[in-house]
């Protein structure tokens, strides 16, 4: 009787190795941990903020968003941006990839400086024509930035 | 001693055959005083098959549950205190004809 | 005529309290992830906590012995004290999201900095409890809550396409949508963590034992938990629905608080957006008033020191002193810097993870007869309370290995 206890527990220890190889095995094949899974994830999110960013603008143009609540989802939306900035800047590529992140970079970028000038906009006052260019340059930064993503995961 | 000392000890035989380990341990009321007195120990073929209180005969719902705890504690059984011959700190030794009572509870 | 009211009440704040900061942030987000594909994850949720809190308030009410007395009684010292140490840990956590969305909704309503709102936050949730009766204190921030119905009016203003949004609660998945099985489970389980998270129980069956229940109280309770979780869900999907109508076709996954509050200023303009922050503003204070009392009930009821807010805080000192220390260690967390909305999309998963050590003893105890004399499950309760065992289980299992492969839902 006192045999089975141990057996017991190498039974368990192993099917928990297995488990656990079988989990890492998935994610390492799993898009989320790759480097074009990353870039992609960037770009994506990166998207998302650039959008947040537009309808904010575009909300608190036609009085429909309290300004402490614009201010702070833009202020939201820039430090989102600047955390993508920096997870591509010291993201390790390889070759073909590189490319790609200086491409991901500099739309990023665009959005960083376009936020930054929403911001500006939405304290001083801006006219209806100023503030529906500046939604729409960002929403066209937003598509090619999503359009970055799709081209990342296509080529795997 | 106290009881978690007690608790997870292995239990020996006579001959030092180790034939399980102290899952519980079983106090009686005394009717008139009140107090409490040890009784005996469970013992079970593994530490961590208790019987969750699915050691009395009566409760039996959810059934599954029940059903499932008492096989994971099957082959336990209740020795009682005057059976045991030490309690040392590596382990509880019985006597040559100790007895194996059920563990249930009316 | 005062039944009648007390017994709206009870709904009331029941609704109002739903919610909280992680049914707003995991609502939210999944979806202006999934849209509508994962609503009937909510709708499971919340048959499971109507259930779990129906059985722990009955337990509470009849044997007089909140969850973690229980415990301790029922598994013993060693096993309670290893599900002591994780529902705790999981409850700090849950708290410190909840201080963390206490600051985010004073920094949308404000502008100024959530690191100077959270010491705010952290005092006001200590002086409360330290002054305010629990049954005000309950009441107050439930009815405030409710200020949340502007999601579900929000839902109506927005000329919804209806008949897409009725495809998507079918499983049709929308079409801007391009995200892989792991991580929709793995939103399955946060969602379902957000909806039953374990400290809703400790906080209702300890709070029938400070509200001194007895077997007469039970169909009041009863009432509350079957009525008032439902409709409270409800709001929960509104959440869910605004996002997946404003946010899903911009894909704008939401990553932050400030985001979850946009459909509703783009359905109802400005009126709407403060109505819905103080919306906002209740629902996390309310939660972190119950996680706060959670974890002094938690540890206090294992190592058997006198709790409960009706006795005075000098007659319970370890009971509140828990409570200062874990705030002050849940503020100290966020002033690190650590994003409050992170936080909580991880609590709601552990929350999950966590469950089944607490759901298991309430479901056995509420079957024992010498606890329970004739108030023990029926058949009806058992069936279902069996079927949530498997659910919670497999949730509990499932929930690290797809946290892994999706990379924590990325």
């Amino acid at each position: 009787m006192s045999t089975i206890a141990p057996r017991a527990r190498g039974r368990r220890a192993a099917l928990a190795l297995v488990l656990t190889g079988v989990c890492l095995g998935t994610a390492g094949c799993s898009q989320a941990y790759s480097a074009s899974g990353r870039l992609a994830q960037a770009a994506s999110d990166a998207s998302a903020q650039t959008q947040t960013g537009a309808l904010t603008l575009r909300l608190s143009a036609t009085h429909r968003l309290p300004s402490p609540a614009t201010d702070t989802a833009l202020s939201d939306a820039i430090d989102k941006l600047g955390q993508d900035d920096s997870s591509l800047t010291s993201a390790d590529v390889s070759g073909g990839l590189e490319t790609a992140r200086t491409r991901i970079l500099s739309k990023v970028r665009t959005g960083e400086d376009l936020l930054a000038r929403a911001r500006h906009l939405t304290e001083a006052g801006a006219g209806q024509a100023t503030t529906d260019a500046l939604v729409r340059q960002l929403q066209v930064t937003a598509k090619q930035l999503a359009a970055l993503q799709k081209q990342l995961q296509g080529s795997g | 001693m106290i009881l978690s000392e007690l608790l997870q000890l292995p239990v020996l035989d006579a001959v030092g055959t180790r034939i399980g380990v102290v899952t519980d341990v079983r106090f009686a009321l005394d009717h008139d005083s009140g107090d409490a007195h040890m009784l005996g120990v469970l013992i079970g073929r593994r530490s961590r098959a208790t019987f969750l209180g699915y050691e009395r005969k009566t409760e039996t719902a959810p059934a599954l549950i029940a059903r499932f705890l008492r096989w994971r504690a099957r082959g336990s059984f209740l020795v009682l205190l005057d059976d045991v011959r030490s309690i040392e700190p590596d382990g509880v030794r019985l006597r040559t004809d100790y007895r194996r009572y059920s563990p249930e509870l009316p | 005529m005062k039944a009648v009211l007390g017994l709206a009440l009870g709904v009331l704040t029941a609704i109002g309290g739903f919610v909280d900061i992680g049914d707003l942030v995991t609502s939210s987000v999944v979806g202006s992830r999934f849209g509508l594909t994962l609503a009937w994850v909510i709708i499971i949720g919340v048959v499971g906590i109507c259930l779990f809190a129906q059985m722990s308030g009955r337990v509470a009410a009849i044997s007089g012995r909140a969850t973690f007395e229980i415990i301790r009684e029922r598994l013993g010292a060693r096993v309670g004290f290893a599900n002591l140490v994780a529902s705790f840990l999981i409850n700090l956590m849950t708290l410190t999201a909840e201080v963390g969305g206490i600051a985010l909704s004073l920094q949308l309503a404000t502008s100024l900095q959530p690191t100077l709102w959270i010491p705010v936050a952290a005092i006001a949730v200590w002086l409360v409890i330290w002054r305010v009766k629990f049954s005000i204190l309950e009441n107050v921030t439930g009815l405030l809550g409710l200020a949340l119905i502007v999601f579900a009016v929000a839902v109506f203003l927005l000329h919804p396409d209806w008949q897409s949004l009725g495809g998507q609660l079918l499983l049709q998945s929308p079409s801007q949508g391009s995200e892989t099985p792991a991580t929709y489970w793995y939103f399955a389980i946060a969602l379902f963590g957000s909806a039953m998270t374990p400290y809703e129980v400790f906080f209702f069956s300890s709070g029938a034992v400070e509200e001194h229940w007895t077997r007469k109280d039970l169909g009041q309770s009863r009432v509350n938990v079957l009525v008032g979780f439902p409709l409270g869900a409800l709001l929960s999907i509104a959440i869910s629905v605004t996002a997946a109508i404003v946010l899903l076709p911009h894909q704008i996954q939401v990553t932050s608080l400030s985001q979850v509050l946009l459909p509703v200023a783009q359905a109802g303009g400005t009126i709407a957006a403060i109505v819905a922050l103080l919306g906002f503003v209740a629902a996390t204070f309310g939660a972190a008033l119950e996680t706060t009392l959670s974890s002094g009930y938690s540890l206090a009821q294992y190592f058997g020191w006198s709790w409960g807010k009706f006795r005075r805080p000098a007659k319970a000192a370890r009971f509140h002193l828990t409570m200062i220390i874990c705030l002050v260690v849940g503020a100290g967390v966020l002033l690190t810097g650590v994003d409050p909305v992170q936080i909580t999309e991880y609590s709601v998963v552990f929350s999950a993870i966590a469950l089944p050590l607490t759901y298991l003893p309430i479901l056995i105890v509420a079957n024992d007869r010498d606890y329970m004399g004739d108030k023990v499950n029926g058949r009806v309760t058992n069936f279902f309370g069996l079927v949530f065992l498997v659910i919670i289980v497999i949730a509990s299992v499932a929930a690290i290995p797809l946290m892994i492969i999706s990379a924590a839902g990325s």
